[in-house]
């Protein structure tokens, strides 16, 4: 299974921050593979919208565009921060944590 | 009698310009009922859940509550209100006194504040590279007044109108500071979201790590995880970009020094003069949602003229590439 990951807006624009990230769970550790494909599963990811309604008000909100390929499946969502799913809210913060680490190579 | 035909007359409320907040923003009290000048402000805390707005945990007029992300968003939405108000004569966003409302405690290590329409909402930050959001006044002014431009401009949030969308609000998040400060242009330090960043996170030129610089934009921080701050003070590295929605927060550094030489160039306390400037053009009929730099420019030049400040604003503009030099003006301040 591959993810791809692109955090996007936010009070200010970090380039370090912003960084796409791909994960692919057959060169992850097998504990965090399994993680991964848990949270996939939990969000029910390939049964989301690709968007939600985007708010026409509002200014320095963080959005996230996700992309998984599983076998012969592929799909993406775009989410904001005021996404009221919490399976979809924990897989976003999952990313985020691990796109922060590789921000940092 | 009296008050209560008030509240159930829409005719001075319907003779105001422009788009209104939505009606579902919630008011406590009838508008009606509130004095000009009388702040309401009601914090919530979302429990480090993404749920809005959360649980009520202070409202207007009640004590401290121990808690510092409530009590300097309490404080320093108040001390915006007050801005607005004694220099502006503005009542609150929507200048019909509505209500503040903040949220605290965003999200698990949630590094951002934003608007979201209706409130101001602020994460508690990842204490790796950022402090709590409710740490800087400017910061919780910026957000607000994101509330006042949606409400009198509803300046595009994307490309120029956006950058120009931003950099409004890191001006009147400036002021606010210097206002809480008692400083004058050349005192203040024009930076915004200093004390933000926690001590890991390197500046630049020896100074203290911020998120942007109004007076030297690119040189707020530069560090090996967040990367050198991207923004230009010059139309001549405009950046063109796909990111930060055409990059509103990347661009706003062209504006943002532009009103840093405005106010400079017009000494004393920057929202006397310049910011009454950006404020009356804010509020000007002809600043349309798509404007790009050059046409804010302009209107900044005609509402200059009541103040005798033209050639000051036109020299800053004409110094960030946006306007040109015009010959008959003398430009010695």
């Amino acid at each position: 299974m591959k993810v791809y990951f692109k955090p996007e807006g936010g009070f200010g624009f970090f380039p370090g921050l912003n960084k796409p990230l791909e994960l692919n769970s057959e060169t992850l550790p097998a504990e965090e593979a399994s993680h991964l494909r848990n949270l996939v599963n939990e969000a029910r990811f390939f049964t989301l919208p690709n968007q939600n309604e985007q708010p026409v008000r509002g200014a320095d909100m963080k959005h996230y565009t996700i992309k998984v390929e599983d076998k012969d499946q592929e799909h993406w969502v775009q989410v904001s921060d005021t996404e009221v799913n919490l399976p979809l809210q924990n897989l976003v913060n999952y990313l985020n944590n691990k796109q922060k680490k590789v921000g940092v190579k | 009698m009296a008050l209560r035909a008030l509240v159930g007359d829409p005719t001075f409320r319907s003779l105001r310009l422009g788009p209104r907040l939505s009606s579902d923003v919630n008011r406590k009290i009838p508008s009606a009922f509130l004095v000009a000048g009388e702040k309401q402000r009601t914090i919530f805390t979302a429990n480090q859940s993404q749920t809005l707005p959360g649980t009520i945990v202070r409202t207007e007029g009640s004590p401290d509550s121990g808690d510092i992300a409530v009590d300097e968003a309490y404080n320093y939405l108040g001390a915006t209100y007050d801005f607005f108000w004694k220099v502006f004569n503005r009542n609150s966003i929507d200048d019909e006194g509505l209500p503040l409302n903040g949220t605290v405690h965003f999200g698990q290590d949630y590094a951002n504040a934003f608007w979201d329409g209706q409130r101001m909402v602020f994460g508690d930050g990842d204490n790796e590279l950022f402090n709590r959001f409710t740490v800087s006044i400017d910061v919780i002014a910026h957000e607000l007044t994101h509330g006042v431009t949606e409400d009198e401009t509803q300046l595009l949030y994307s490309s120029q109108s956006g950058a120009l969308n931003e950099s409004i609000s890191d001006v009147f998040g400036s002021l606010v500071k210097q206002y809480t400060l008692n400083q004058t242009a050349a005192e203040a330090d024009w930076l915004i979201g200093a004390g933000l960043f926690t001590d890991k996170v390197q500046g630049s030129n020896g100074q203290a790590a911020a998120l942007r610089s109004m007076k030297d934009p690119g040189t707020a921080y530069d560090d090996p995880v967040l990367g050198k701050d991207p923004q230009p003070g010059h139309m001549n590295d405009f950046v063109n970009t796909f990111e930060d929605n055409g990059g509103v927060h990347i661009n706003s550094g062209i504006p943002n020094k532009a009103f840093y030489l405005a106010a400079i160039n017009l000494g004393g306390y920057a929202w006397e003069k310049a910011g009454r400037i950006w404020y009356e053009t804010l509020l000007d009929s002809r600043l349309k949602p798509n404007a790009k730099f050059q046409r804010f420019a302009e209107l900044t030049l005609e509402n200059a003229k009541r103040f005798d400040a033209e050639a000051a604003v036109r020299n800053a503009w004409a110094q960030v590439g946006i306007l040109p030099y015009n010959e008959s003006i003398d430009y010695s301040i």
